[in-house]
């Protein structure tokens, strides 16, 4: 996986491409700390990069969640296509989180 | 299938020469390029996709010792499948799963839909076999974000030492006109295999067992919940 994270007032994304699985987890520790560090009010995954993603990669999108809700952000994925679409909607993320194109 | 041949990759021949012995392999120091047991000495993501190109039947990862291979390496080269073994550390970052599937997708002319059914099936039986079984790290169902940072500070922690990271993991596929069978054995501890389908929707762990018995036709865990073999229609 790749990534970078652009903050500003009004929100924060996280931009990621590639493949999200088990191996990323020390990426996702770097941020989930920048979200936390964070003071926007909306929080943005960006998954348009994205090809592929298992259910550590599913895991860390709900920390990403968590860590919005520590500070009464609200999250978003945008994006999300193909493998990726089809196993976060079987997930339900759909009701946990807000889906954009 | 013919008596195997060895080749290595980056593996010196006495090493080689020593593994042969060990595992019946015939063994001369002359060139095979066609052979089909292949020892790798470095693993990444590129050389293994590289590495499983036919006529390669298996393909292990040279170690410390001779036990490059593991209980399914023998009948999964007589019945001429596909077979890897690979450290539980070189596993983590070399994407095994699309790896194997490539391979076999390349051997058994499988539908695109089909493929990537199977890769995330393995990738998941793979994840649950390198970071609960070989590594032995177990993860907080429950995790609150504090907690889940410990669970990958405990990951890396867990892949510098060499005696979890240098744990093997295997993966051995067999197959016939109708069913592709893929099996994965770490060398963990084992554990009770727990599939608790009323479990919170928001859990952070635990939805990769879920998802293989959504994914495969068949799943069986046996040796101490070392191993997992999964059935997909081709």
């Amino acid at each position: 996986m790749q990534y970078d994270t652009a903050d500003s007032s009004a929100s924060i994304t996280a931009k990621l491409s590639g493949r999200v699985t088990y191996a990323d987890h020390p990426a996702f520790r770097d941020i989930v700390t920048r979200i936390r560090a964070s003071h926007a009010p909306v929080v943005v995954l960006d998954l348009a990069g994205v090809e592929f993603i298992d259910s550590a990669g599913l895991g860390m999108l709900l920390m990403a969640r968590d860590a919005a809700a520590e500070r009464k952000a609200e999250i978003a994925i945008a994006g999300a296509q193909g493998q990726v679409r089809r196993v976060i909607l079987s997930s339900k993320f759909d009701k946990m989180f807000k889906l954009r194109d | 299938m013919s008596v195997p041949a060895l080749r290595g990759d980056r593996v010196s021949s006495p090493r080689l020469a020593q593994f042969a012995q060990a595992w019946g392999i015939p063994f001369d120091s002359a060139e095979h390029p066609d052979a089909s047991v292949l020892a790798l000495g470095e693993v990444d993501s590129e050389r293994l996709a590289l590495a499983l190109a036919p006529p390669v039947v298996a393909c292990v990862e040279a170690g410390g010792g001779t036990d490059w291979a593991g209980p399914s390496f023998a009948p999964t080269v007589e019945q001429a499948g596909l077979y890897l073994c690979l450290t539980a550390g070189s596993a983590h970052g070399a994407e095994p799963a699309l790896a194997v599937c490539t391979a076999l997708a390349a051997r058994l002319d499988l539908d695109e839909a089909v493929r990537q059914s199977i890769e995330l099936a393995l990738h998941e039986a793979l994840a649950n076999a390198i970071i609960h079984g070989s590594l032995g790290v177990a993860a907080p169902p429950e995790a609150t974000v504090d907690q889940f940072m410990a669970f990958i500070d405990e990951v890396e922690r867990r892949l510098a030492e060499p005696e979890y990271a240098g744990r093997r993991v295997e993966i051995f596929a067999t197959w016939d006109d109708a069913i592709l069978r893929i099996g994965v054995r770490d060398q963990g501890e084992g554990y009770r295999a727990q599939c608790n389908e009323n479990a919170s929707a928001d859990r952070k762990s635990g939805r990769g067992l879920l998802l293989i018995q959504e994914l495969a036709t068949a799943v069986q865990i046996g040796e101490g919940g070392r191993r997992l073999t999964m059935e997909f229609r081709r």
